[in-house]
């Protein structure tokens, strides 16, 4: 054994490493670099191609019915914000404060908003509160006291549905903030003599600033960018992601479409910058020596709790099952016969069930493409060490489209892909990137772009759970990175790949504003049949379609929870006897 | 802290001198490394020979992790070279090193039997298929781990852990093996145990190992050749016995083992005076009239009751006596003269002995006690201001 061979054989990681890396940062400038790029140019040119400066943010803020676009853009988006975070709070303390029972019920629950295209929510509203809706209408006339018109369309339609859009993020994002306490500094305010109110306002309030800030503001930019909701109940109250629609689907003036995504992106940035920054202030507020608060009974407040996620609960309930009630009702509000004849998709525009399979599988492609891209792109940048400047350069780009509002990258994208040249300084060179459009890959590519950080960042986290020594190890012993990827890296981190894969299908599923400037009519989508069936007032199909994109997410939600569950059962057969 | 140098290396006193052959084992040539601009490493050289086991010893962040980083290729240095078994790897990355590398961490992987971890460097190509598990299986043996072949890293103890990363790191028979700190994590009774174990594999493989720690203890018990690090660089490097007897600088003498530090004396020829009293040194100093301090271990001060030669002798009373179990610790303040070696209201010299509980009880000493101090001449050290060791022949640095 003395006589052994100084050098061993071995693969070189470096050209594979470099190669990857090359990889992630041509997909992010691909996918992210040049679509922004040719927004930018978008919206400092004219309709020609020729340069002009701001005129176009000039002409903007002069026509009177832009500005007021962006005024209710920012009305509805406070007052949703407004309306959303005091009952996220308090279904979130619920959850994690008291002791009531179904806690796992009201969590699944309070988690189905984010399995429905956001016009569900509109559509279902007009069910329930527009001209012939239940309420409206006295339950039909069979409770004629109750038949009040609340004025749905407009602002009020908006900020409802909208309240209940942000609601399951804003309770996530509460949910954590209140699960990180420290025991300690409860006992403390008690044993100073601390009542119930001041303990709230002194300890647990601060505890959770943070949380009640981030929430906020992922709130306002979700409302500020929807345009599912406005699309449906927004009757002429022009917000700027209508009008963006307008002007490009409508009007086909790229470049007015252009600057106002540009003047949407501002505040959406300004509130990401914000939050990051107030991220970074809070941390350490729980150390590794916190001891985790225990809830304790108070029948009073458990039962007032209670009640109060009961209430949350079923109207969230309400909603989806009003969608499905108006689905299957054979001739609304005259005969509610059930019938399966809307999810017969055959007599309206929108593609029916091709379009509904075009969005399965995109959503599939989606999770594996984006699921792919995301953990490699964060096992290159947390676990090899070649290449500082490159891995850095890709971290932050990984970082970026949480920024980015689905609108603006979708018009990004047909920016870039629908044009045939590119004219540089004058001249034109053909646009090799045009073959893309139209295609499958286009539409996953975006949506990939599109969901990006949630998914890098849950990669990095489960990354950086692992022995920083493991990499080190497996080259000391001559093994390759790849296969030291394949051996024990994934299998180690295989329940957040998983999460991972089912949030990109997800929200593939259910996203409309970035696709809706990408689908051609031979390539029809779910989500926009169902934009496409309510703007033609076929109300009935475009819930069943709804309807239909739900059931999927749900049994996709599913199997992926099933697939985590095991996967995290096997880690656990490695700890334990 | 009484380092008792008991070793058995039989490669005689010093086995550094078999380093004369620079073709094999391992070479490091004035590396230097910085992060950000800040320097971590500055022109470290050092030559381990063929089956030597050499500690790398040092205070926190003086950059022992990163030399081991730099020898193993994690690290690549802003100059300088390595070289393994006479080539040089300098631009060879890691997995063309040969080296093994047991971390503080274990880095066991945790989805993998202990079995498996150990096969993971052995590739079919080289070894074949049905001898992976045979020789994943000896080496298990090897570390007395056979039964648990089939369990996950988690289901082993701390010990059990080190000792699979150990054969995983030995698994594919490299030629270096590199260790950073892998017993720090252990309990002292299990830590005490994998000591011997490390040492007798590694002698029976006859693998060059290079072992990081910050046990002294385990430095001076376990290398054949100790190094010293200091703010990145290297500041001593020699068998355990060397540098615990003779440090090169006043920062080896200070960091290994306890010292006396007598300031303030002045030299001339081969002897150094301070206020009164004559100390005669193992040999002439170079320049006269400069300022040395003396140093002694505290086991090397010796006690008696006018029993020996007064050559190096003075009157000290006892100001306290501690027993520390191996034996008593005397803080001594020098009597005879107290007026002149009163160091500016600093209250005079100083020293402290170490006295074995026999002799203590032969000479019945009690705390207030005078005594006769005796600092035999061959056990003296002198630094220079500069903080090197000077005058005596084998104390310099290498
Ligand atoms: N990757 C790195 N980037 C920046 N600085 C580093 C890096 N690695 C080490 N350092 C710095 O280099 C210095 C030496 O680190 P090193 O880990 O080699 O020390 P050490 O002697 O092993 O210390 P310890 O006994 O604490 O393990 C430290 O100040 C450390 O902060
Ligand atoms: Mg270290």
């Amino acid at each position: 054994m003395t006589a052994t061979p100084a050098r061993r054989r071995y693969v070189n990681d470096k050209p594979a490493q470099a190669v990857l890396l090359a990889g992630s940062l041509l997909f992010m400038t691909v996918g992210l670099l040049l679509p922004l790029g040719e927004l930018a140019v978008k919206c400092l040119t004219d309709a020609n191609g020729a340069y002009v400066g701001p005129d176009n943010f000039i002409r903007f803020f002069s026509a009177a019915s832009l500005a007021r676009a962006l005024y209710h853009s920012l009305y509805v988006s406070l007052m949703s914000t407004l309306a959303a975070l005091p009952p996220a709070f308090l279904f979130a303390y619920s959850l994690t404060r008291t002791t009531i029972p179904g806690k796992a019920f009201f969590r699944h629950i309070a988690m189905l908003p984010l399995f429905a295209p956001t016009m569900l929510l509109g559509v279902s509203l007009v069910y329930l509160f527009g001209r012939k809706g239940i309420v409206t209408s006295g339950l039909f006339g069979a409770l004629p006291w109750l038949g009040i018109d609340i004025g749905l369309y407009g602002s009020t339609g908006i900020i409802i549905a909208e309240a209940i859009l942000v609601f399951p993020p804003s309770v996530m994002i509460l949910l954590t903030a209140l699960a990180n306490s420290d025991a300690r500094l409860y006992e403390a305010a008690e044993s100073l003599g601390a009542n119930k109110p001041e303990i709230f306002w002194s300890v647990t309030l601060p505890g959770v600033k943070y949380g009640v800030t981030s929430a906020a503001f992922v709130c306002f930019t979700l409302v500020f960018t929807d345009f599912g909701v406005p699309k449906v109940v927004g009757g002429n109250y022009g917000v700027l992601a209508t009008d963006i629609y307008k002007q490009v689907v409508g009007q086909q003036n790229f470049n007015l479409g252009a600057t106002i995504s540009v003047v949407m992106l501002l505040p959406t940035l300004l509130a990401f910058i914000a939050d990051n920054w107030l991220r970074r202030r809070q941390e350490g507020v729980v150390n590794s020596r916190s001891i985790p608060l225990v809830p304790k009974r108070n029948a009073t407040r458990d039962l007032a709790c209670f009640a109060f996620c009961l209430c949350a609960s079923s109207v969230i309930l309400a909603v989806f099952l009003t969608a499905l009630f108006a689905s299957l009702a054979n001739l609304w509000p005259y005969r509610l016969t059930p019938t399966l004849r809307h999810y017969n998709f055959r007599d309206y525009a929108g593609g029916g069930y091709l379009a509904f399979w075009n969005s399965v599988r995109m959503a599939g492609y989606s999770a594996l493409l984006g699921t792919a891209m995301t953990f490699g792109s964060a096992y290159l940048v947390e676990k090899t060490r070649k290449f500082a400047w490159a891995r850095r350069t890709v971290y932050c780009l990984s970082l970026a489209p949480l920024a980015l509002p689905g609108l603006v990258v979708g018009l990004a994208y047909i920016f870039l892909f629908n044009s045939a040249v590119f004219s540089v300084a004058g001249r034109e060179i053909p646009n090799p990137l045009s073959r893309l459009y139209g295609t499958m890959l286009l539409l996953v590519v975006c949506n990939v772009v599109h969901f990006y950080t949630v998914g890098f960042l849950t990669a990095s986290a489960a990354l950086r759970q692992l022995d920083r020594e493991f990499e080190a190890a497996a080259e000391s012993l001559s093994v390759p990175f790849y296969a030291t990827f394949r051996r024990v890296t994934l299998p180690l981190c295989l329940p957040a790949v998983i999460d991972i894969a089912g949030y990109f299908f997800v929200s593939s599923m259910a996203t409309v504003s970035a696709v809706i400037f990408l689908y051609t009519p031979d390539l029809q989508l779910a989500s926009v049949a169902v934009v496409n069936m309510d703007d033609a007032g076929d109300s009935a199909p475009a819930a069943a379609m709804s309807i239909l994109i739900v059931a999927a997410n749900i049994m996709a939600k599913a199997v992926f929870e099933l697939a985590s569950r095991r996967a995290r059962k096997a880690a656990e057969r490695w700890r334990n006897r | 802290m009484t380092a008792a140098p008991e070793k058995g290396n039989g490669g005689g006193a010093f086995p550094g001198r078999r380093a004369e052959t620079p073709d094999r084992g391992l070479c490091v040539r004035g590396v230097c490394k910085s992060f950000d601009r800040t320097p971590v490493l500055t022109n470290v050289s050092l030559q381990v020979a063929p089956g030597e086991f050499v500690c790398v010893l040092g205070p926190s962040g003086c950059g022992k992790t990163t030399l081991l980083r730099v020898v193993a290729g994690l690290e690549t240095p802003d100059s300088g070279s390595v070289l393994i078994g006479g080539g040089d790897v300098t631009r060879i990355p890691t997995a063309g090193r040969g080296v093994g590398i047991v971390f503080q961490s274990y880095a066991l992987f945790p989805n993998l039997t202990a079995l498996q971890n150990v096969a993971f460097g052995l590739r079919r190509r080289e070894t074949g298929a049905s001898s992976i598990r045979q020789k994943a299986l000896e080496l298990l043996d090897l570390v007395g781990l056979a039964e648990s072949a089939q369990k996950y890293p988690g289901q082993l103890s701390g010990g059990q852990q080190q000792r699979v990363a150990l054969a995983r790191a030995l698994a594919p028979e490299p030629s270096i093996l590199l260790l950073d700190e892998p017993l720090s994590a252990l309990d002292a009774k299990v830590r005490q145990s994998l000591r011997k174990e490390i040492r007798r594999l590694q002698r029976r493989l006859g693998i060059t190992a290079v072992m990081v720690t910050h046990d002294q203890e385990e430095a001076l018990t376990m290398s054949d050749r100790m190094v010293v690090m200091h703010k990145g660089r290297l500041t001593q490097f020699a068998s355990p016995e060397e540098i615990y007897r003779l440090p090169s600088t006043r920062f080896v003498a200070d960091f290994i083992g306890a010292m006396n530090f007598l300031e303030g004396w002045r030299a001339e020829g081969a002897i150094a005076r301070y206020g009164g009293i004559d100390i005669r040194l193992p040999a002439p100093l170079g320049a006269d009239g400069s300022v040395v301090t003396l140093a002694i271990r505290p086991e090397d001060v010796q006690i008696g009751r006018d029993l020996f030669p007064d050559e190096n002798a003075f009157v000290a009373t006892v100001a306290e006596m501690e027993f520390r179990g191996a034996g008593y610790y005397l803080t001594l303040k020098a009597l005879t003269a107290l007026k002149a070696l009163t160091d500016g209201g600093k209250g005079g010299m100083r020293l402290e002995a170490l006295l074995s509980p026999l002799r203590a009880s032969q000479l019945k000493i009690g705390a207030g006690d005078c005594v006769k101090v005796r600092l035999p001449r061959e056990r003296l050290i002198c630094f220079a201001e500069d903080g090197t060791a000077v005058g005596f022949a084998g104390g310099g640095p290498e």
